[in-house]
């Protein structure tokens, strides 16, 4: 019974160190090589519990699969293909894809880093070499370029670094784009005149709208004006047509009218600040040299009837 | 004392049979105390391992947290989808592996990449200074805008702009999170995202940073220092596009420029030339109030739409009058005096016309008389009337000649009176 017991354990203990020796395991995170006498025979990407002949017939070798950030480039002063200089720094995002090329073109992460150096620089360099100032910043915004030229670094390290490293550049892209420092000066001068020639146009334009603004205004008044003089128009001649009724009664003795109607205008015309010059000959200031010579006219009623 | 002798025999008889018998009880009773004191420890040991066992087998009941979502690794393999907060039951490593990921928590990282050099004490400063010198790409942050398009001027104009903004972002899938983003192995102690953030934000600033370069060429500087939220919108659209690129399972919450702001160097033309548009503005609205208080003066309020009314083709003279009716101000005062002058010009003809009437009769009857006695009453009134008469005796034979100064005023004459 006791020796039984002892046995089990045995077995126990050299099953888990030969399972232990012939099983691994990949994570999720993980890309492995396993070589067999130093060569790489097997790359394994998918996860899972595998097998492989013990130490040291096949040995494993573990790589993070995960994506990285490289961005140890330097900010670079590149010459566009008009010859103006532009600086620009650019990152790449990798991830280890083909464990067994790498394993041997590269080793670690540390040497795939110098590698991923040398390849960004170089397609950064020879695109940017490519495309003109005028593609990164216009003033005209279809012109701009700028994605096609980070796809076109892209395009130009993925291949290179999957065949010959075992790297997959994720995506690539320029993270400063700026212009020398001596240019900075130039440009800030620009702005400036860039800026009065702005604030010239800006008042004038002021002036300009308050100018139509101004008139607008004066010419609607005008209309308004014009609408009320027309209204008041036909007001008016509504209202001499209707008094033109009542000149038909006037008719009836038209030098009586016209006496009356001289008489009024007179009145009217001397109602004020009037100095008034007369010969003593005018009635009645006659009266003023004395008593007229009037007789009492026989009352032809009475002695006519 | 025969007592004492017997107590003494019987001590001191040690090795007697009825002794031994004693002994053997006694060491019975031992080895049986010692038995059930085994028996015991061996049911306390088995009770230890039950409950061991029992420990074991609970050890693998595990709780994601409410923040939380966690991923289950068996033989290194994502098993099943992803655990969302509750029980869950895995085994002990190194068949099965638990990885949390707090989906929960949104971050957030500054990028102040594209602001320009600050001393620590001049970050202090409330008033910026001022600065003429060159921007050193190396220390000084900016982007790049492009230029309004202008006629004459060359297509690569571009002006400079500083920046800084903020991101904030969260794990959307943990899932891609987990497979696809490299993070340092984690310290004792430490929270995923803690160990995350050395790798992880260097990674986002990178995208962001690409991101805020790329759209700020679109805009021009004008529409930059605006801040409109279109920028921080295409910032953010790119950077989530890049995101998405790479399958990092992240979600960029929100993308905000704290500061965009013109350089420091051309800070004087900027102030003049945005106070040239405060001053455009105050000119506009200056002509604006003009407008209203002429038309309001003219028409009333309103006015102008009424006349845009009026104005329009095929109205009938009673709409047109309608509409007039609604304008008040100088309109309404030329049509009141027009209303004015039709009573008055009616009445008075009425007037004249009933007063024809009436004295005709009269007249008819005794024309000289009637005349004389409308005309006198008239000269009477006009003379009475009148501020100053002189009358003048003409001589026969003499030319008379009379001279007046007519004062256009005659009250000045009266208050020049006043004052001797």
């Amino acid at each position: 019974m006791k020796n039984y017991w002892t046995i089990l354990s045995v077995v126990i203990v050299v099953v888990i160190l030969l399972m232990s020796s012939v099983l691994y395991q990949v994570r999720e995170t993980e890309t492995v090589i396993v070589t067999r006498f130093g060569k790489p025979v097997r790359p394994e990407t998918e996860p899972g519990l595998k097998g492989k002949f013990p130490r040291p017939i096949e040995v494993v070798h573990r790589f993070d699969s995960r994506s990285r950030l490289f961005d140890d480039t330097p900010i670079e002063e590149i010459s566009t293909a008009g010859g103006e200089s532009i600086i620009l720094k650019s990152y790449a995002v990798w991830a280890i894809a083909e464990p067994g090329v790498f394993l041997t073109a590269v080793e670690d992460v540390e040497s795939a880093e110098d590698t991923l150096y040398t390849l960004l620089r170089k397609a950064q360099n020879s695109v940017v070499g490519k495309h003109y100032f005028s593609e990164f910043v216009n003033t005209d915004p279809s012109k701009i370029q700028f994605k096609q030229i980070e796809d076109e670094i892209l395009s130009e390290i993925r291949a290179e670094a999957m065949q010959e490293y075992g790297i997959a550049i994720k995506t690539v892209g320029i993270k400063l784009l700026d212009v020398p420092k001596d240019v900075t000066v130039k440009v800030f001068e620009r702005m400036k005149a860039d800026r009065n020639r702005k604030r010239d146009s800006i008042l004038a334009e002021g002036n300009a709208k308050a100018e139509r603004i101004r008139s607008d205004a004066e010419a609607k008044q005008k209309e308004l004006l014009a609408v009320a003089t027309t209204q008041a128009q036909v007001i008016k001649g509504t209202g001499d047509a209707e008094a033109a009724k009542y000149y038909e009664m006037l008719k009836e003795d038209p030098e009586l009218a016209m006496f009356l109607r001289n008489l009024s205008a007179l009145k009217k015309i001397l109602a004020e600040k009037t100095t008034i010059i007369l010969g003593v000959e005018t009635e009645p200031i006659d009266l003023l040299k004395g008593i007229p010579d009037i007789e009492p006219k026989q009352a032809t009623s009475g002695t006519g009837n | 004392m025969a007592d004492h002798h017997h107590s003494q025999k019987c001590c001191s008889a040690g090795s007697s049979p009825q002794d031994e018998r004693i002994l053997d009880e006694q060491l019975d009773a031992a080895g049986q105390s010692l038995r059930r004191a085994l028996k015991m420890s061996f049911s306390i040991l088995k009770v230890i391992m039950v409950v061991l066992l029992v420990v074991f087998a609970c050890s693998g009941i595990f709780q994601v947290q409410q923040d939380e979502e966690a991923i289950l690794l068996h033989f290194g393999e994502i098993k099943g989808p992803v655990l969302k907060p509750g029980i869950e039951f895995a085994f002990p490593e190194p068949i099965n592996e638990i990885i949390r990921i707090p989906v929960q928590r949104e971050l957030s990282i500054p990028i102040d990449s594209f602001w320009y050099y600050e001393s620590p004490q001049e970050k202090l400063r409330k008033v910026k200074s001022t600065a003429t010198g060159p921007l050193d790409p190396v220390n000084d942050g900016y982007c790049l805008t492009r230029n309004d398009s202008l006629e004459g001027m060359a297509g690569t104009d571009y002006n400079i702009v500083h920046s800084a903004w903020t991101v904030t972002y969260k794990i959307k899938s943990p899932k891609d999170f987990f497979e696809n983003v490299y993070i340092r192995d984690r310290e004792p102690g430490e929270d995923m995202l803690e160990a995350a953030a050395d790798t992880l934000n260097p990674l986002i600033m990178s995208l962001a940073s690409n991101a805020i370069v790329r759209t700020m060429v679109e805009y021009t500087i004008d529409e930059a220092v605006k801040n409109d939220a279109k920028i921080a919108g295409d910032v953010k659209r790119i950077l989530q596009d890049k995101l998405d690129q790479v399958q990092c399972g992240i979600k960029i919450g929100d993308v905000r420029a704290s500061r965009i702001v013109w350089p420091r160097q051309v800070d004087e033309a900027f102030q003049a030339s945005s106070k040239a548009r405060q001053e455009s503005d105050r000119i506009r609205v200056d002509a604006e109030s003009y407008k209203e208080m002429l038309l309001t003066n003219t028409g009333g309020s309103g006015a102008e739409d009424i006349l845009e009314q009026l104005k329009q083709p095929g109205l009938l003279q009673e709409q047109k009058e309608q509409l007039v009716s609604k304008l008040s101000g100088q309109v309404q005062s030329e049509i009141s005096e027009a209303r004015l002058y039709r009573t008055q010009v009616v009445e008075a003809a009425r007037a004249n016309a009933e007063y024809l009437q009436k004295i005709l009769p009269a007249y008819r009857k005794n024309p000289e008389l009637v005349l004389q006695k409308i005309y006198q009453d008239a000269i009477e009134q006009v003379l009475a009337g009148a501020d100053e008469k002189i009358f003048m005796q003409t001589r026969e034979g003499l030319a008379d000649e009379i001279r007046l100064m007519l004062n256009r005023n005659p009250n000045i004459k009266k208050e020049k009176a006043k004052q001797k």
